[in-house]
């Protein structure tokens, strides 16, 4: 049985990460540009090109190369960003089109080209309506994923039919423009790799073996790279049906500081919104609520609603977003008017309430046999339910972030804010305290002093060494309103200590701190002690218990 | 002689009946057609001492959650659904005791602890993003854990959480109902297995040098029914995060190569 493939057609916006980074940018198109990752450049605009610079090359190797050249950062988000004003346009063509990724469009094109008489007129509507848009494009119509891929970056029609032949004399390595995503991308890259070893140089080499043998020999990714060269690629582009972002907002007039007044008009608000998800039979996947005040300045925060999704977005579920979220920022926002007056808070003037990544209702559904995904769920609703209890911040959920000190390392949210980590995990992080971690961070540090054998403080001198060898811990003891926290008056011996380690952090700004910790193994316990080197006082960080 | 084999028959009968409910009830838990509350009225477990049963399903109905190996001796196959644990005195084994059922697929939640530390529960093998934390529980600390009991498979109360004795027989109640573990690292008058840790010392610093390594423990298990006779055993902390022995789920050692076997290389 022959499968035949389904026409499609390809919009190629040649360069985009470069196009996308100079638009955002600002910076002028007539330059050579090109855009790094911070060390390698991953994209080259055709004026670099045309002097020499390349992908893949170092940011110095580069600038040697071509001392005009603009080096823009790279940014997926921002891509993809600007890609959709390319989508849009090419919507107003053909409905539904599908983004493979930012610069590359696919579209079904059978009924397309016969919708506007034929396929070179459809193709020149496309590179048109892309143009309107500012951007220049190239089109590629084939049968098949490959064929209209490699198509679209020589601008050509290939007939119906006549894949086959157009992709025969490609070498094997043209087979990676078919793979998208990292994974699959070093996988097709290994087994090109061994084609070529083979002796497979082109294509058309490959589609001359007998489908069962590639499959044999080849596996999976074989059997699709057989599949594609021969032009039966079988699946058709995805068509994306695109909802708009969805707003409700309310002005607040007299502006109010009060949380009761402000969480009536958030009710009113939400209704609006569900109201209009309702009648579009959509859900959101994320949340975006801001508080303009009354100086004007725009308090804003997204969240994620998509992970409780089967428990429904209710309008008293978008209201107790509104109300945990002005809750904190009135509350500050009455502190600070004790104090000083802060012109960044202030009463609450207008409430917007925006649902992106809007989705159609019921195009996201539980596993058919997973466990977990039923757990989840389960977690999710207790966790808002607790969260209803006490409040946005009452809940959190940790992640790991890069640092040296216990603290550092550990990013906390609220649950269901989307915030990420300010530091990435994956650095080096030289001067971390080594692991294990203790198991018990104090919230608040402890003053202690420790005491060298004959009773003296132990201190630390401007070289990081300490005045004597630690003998015993003393705490002097604390009193707090609430009795948990209170610490009582004891003292411990040294066992053993390791140590001191002098970190000095962020030196160059105005938060930077030098402190120095060591371990010590007491008789009741082991605790991470840190020497303040601006207040020359100890303190008991952490306890490995 | 005819009886002999009716006998064998029998119990071979026996046999493959229960492990296609075993098989059946690991199913059914799995994909949560089975629920909960049902299952309560089932047959209640046979109490048996948890060191002497062998590793299988000890409750048809429900399975135990995963626990550290080295805890077997006191804690047998697993930590059983519906129970209560104390641990007093280290909070590193708490975690410990968290972590094999968290990486396995079970929320955590932690309730009136705010001295956790997140990055030793992350090296003890607990995944941070099933892990929720409610530092300060309030004055509503019971409907909190109660709350956190009905959707997640493991809490950690810690002595943050102001609960009265009327509070604790409630929450007790409803983790059995719901099949979830309560594990408090207070004092919890009732629990259904209190283990007491005795530090026995720290290894790995010296006089300025080093830092530390690990810590030896004498855990001591006590509690009520089956786990009331004491038993201790001598630990040292950390355990090894779950995943990294052998001995834990033969898929994965089938999957790796042998040692000193040499692995398959591509050629041609």
């Amino acid at each position: 049985m022959s499968r035949v493939a389904t026409r499609t057609a390809v919009l190629w916006v040649p360069d985009w990460p470069v196009v996308a980074a100079i638009q955002h940018e600002g910076a002028p198109p007539h330059l050579p540009a090109a855009v790094h990752d911070g060390r390698r450049l991953v994209a080259v605009s055709a004026v670099a090109r045309a002097q020499g610079v390349r992908r893949g090359m170092r940011r110095r190797h580069a600038q040697g190369t071509c001392p005009e050249l603009v080096l823009l950062p790279e940014d997926e988000g921002r891509d993809a960003v600007l890609f959709e004003t390319v989508a849009q346009a090419a919507e107003q063509v053909v409905p539904g089109v599908e983004v493979v990724r930012p610069g590359l469009l696919l579209v079904p094109a059978d009924g397309a080209a016969r919708f506007h008489g034929s396929t070179e007129a459809f193709g020149a509507a496309l590179v048109g309506a892309v143009a309107r848009a500012g951007h220049e494009s190239q089109v590629g119509v084939a049968d098949g994923l490959l064929a209209a891929l490699l198509a679209a970056r020589e601008h050509r029609l290939v007939p119906p039919g006549g894949s086959a032949d157009f992709l025969a004399p490609y070498p094997v390595s043209a087979l990676v423009h078919a793979a998208h995503d990292p994974r699959t991308l070093t996988a097709t890259a290994e087994l090109v790799d061994l084609l070529t070893r083979l002796g497979l140089r082109t294509l058309g080499a490959l589609a001359a073996l007998p489908a069962a043998d590639v499959a044999t020999r080849f596996g999976e990714l074989g059997a699709w790279a057989h599949r594609l060269v021969r032009g039966q690629d079988p699946r058709p582009p995805v068509r994306r049906r695109p909802e708009p972002d969805l707003e409700a907002s309310h002005e607040i007039d007299p502006p109010t500081a009060r949380l009761d007044v402000a969480t009536f008009a958030a009710r009113r608000v939400a209704e609006e919104l569900h109201a209009k998800l309702l009648a579009r039979g959509a859900t959101c996947g994320r949340l975006e609520i801001t508080a303009v005040t009354e100086h004007g300045s725009e308090l804003s925060r997204t969240w994620r609603t998509d992970l409780g999704g089967l428990g429904g977005l209710t309008a008293a579920r978008i209201t107790d977003r509104v109300r945990w979220q002005l809750e904190g920022w009135l509350d500050r926002a009455a502190s600070a008017r004790h104090g000083d007056q802060d012109p960044e808070r202030g009463a609450v003037a207008r409430l917007v309430v925006l649902a992106r990544e809007v989705v159609p209702a019921g195009a996201e559904q539980g596993r058919l046999w997973g466990g977990a995904s039923g757990n989840d769920v389960r977690a999710h609703r207790a966790l808002e339910r607790v969260q209803g209890l006490l409040g946005a911040h009452g809940v959190l959920t940790a992640a790991l972030q890069g640092g040296r000190d216990v603290h550092d390392q550990v990013h906390l949210v609220p649950w269901g804010a989307q915030q990420r980590a300010e530091r990435s995990a994956h650095a080096p992080w030289p001067g971390r305290l080594p692991s294990p971690a203790p198991a018990t961070v104090l919230p608040e540090p402890q003053p202690v002093l420790v005491l060298d054998a004959a009773g003296c403080p132990v201190t630390l001198d401007g070289r990081w060494a300490l005045s004597a060898d630690p003998a015993r811990v003393r705490w002097p003891g604390t009193t707090h309103r609430d009795p948990a926290r209170a610490v009582a008056a004891h003292e411990a011996t040294v066992l053993s200590w390791a140590g001191p380690w002098p970190l000095a952090q962020r030196w160059w700004t105005s938060e930077g701190r030098t402190v120095v910790h060591l371990q010590a193994a007491l008789d009741d316990g082991a605790v991470l002690l840190e020497w303040d080197a601006a207040a020359r006082t100890w303190v008991c960080e952490a306890r490995y218990d | 002689m005819s009886v002999t084999s009716e006998s064998v028959a029998g119990a071979a009968d026996n046999d493959r009946a229960a492990r296609a409910r075993a098989a059946l009830a690991l199913a059914e838990q799995r994909t949560g057609a089975r629920s909960l509350a049902t299952s309560l009225t089932g047959v209640p477990a046979p109490r048996t001492a948890p060191h002497r049963t062998p590793p299988v399903l000890t409750d048809l109905e429900r399975l135990p959650l995963p626990a550290p190996r080295e805890l077997a001796r006191l804690l047998g196959p697993g930590l059983r659904r519906g129970s209560t644990v104390a641990v007093l005195g280290s909070t590193s084994l708490a975690l410990a005791l968290l972590a094999p059922a968290s990486a396995a697929g079970s929320w955590v939640g932690v309730v009136g602890q705010p001295s956790i530390g997140l990055l030793a529960a992350a090296e003890a093998g607990v995944v941070l993003e099933r892990l929720a934390l409610v530092p300060q529980p309030g004055a509503d600390a019971s409907g909190v854990v109660a709350a956190l009991l009905d959707g997640m498979d493991l809490v950690l109360v810690g002595p943050q959480a102001g609960l009265t004795e009327a509070d604790r027989r409630r929450l007790v109640a409803r983790a059995r109902e719901r099949g979830s573990v309560l594990v408090s690292t207070a004092a919890w008058p009732g629990a259904t297995v209190v283990l007491g840790v005795r530090t026995l010392g720290w290894t790995g610093a010296g006089a300025g040098e080093g830092h530390l390594r690990s810590l030896d423990v004498r855990v001591t298990r006590s509690g009520r029914g089956a786990a009331a006779e004491r038993v201790s055993i001598e630990l040292t902390l950390p355990l090894a995060p779950p995943g990294t022995d052998e001995l834990q789920g033969a898929g994965r050692e089938s999957a790796r190569p042998a040692a000193g076997q040499p692995s398959l290389r591509l050629v041609g």
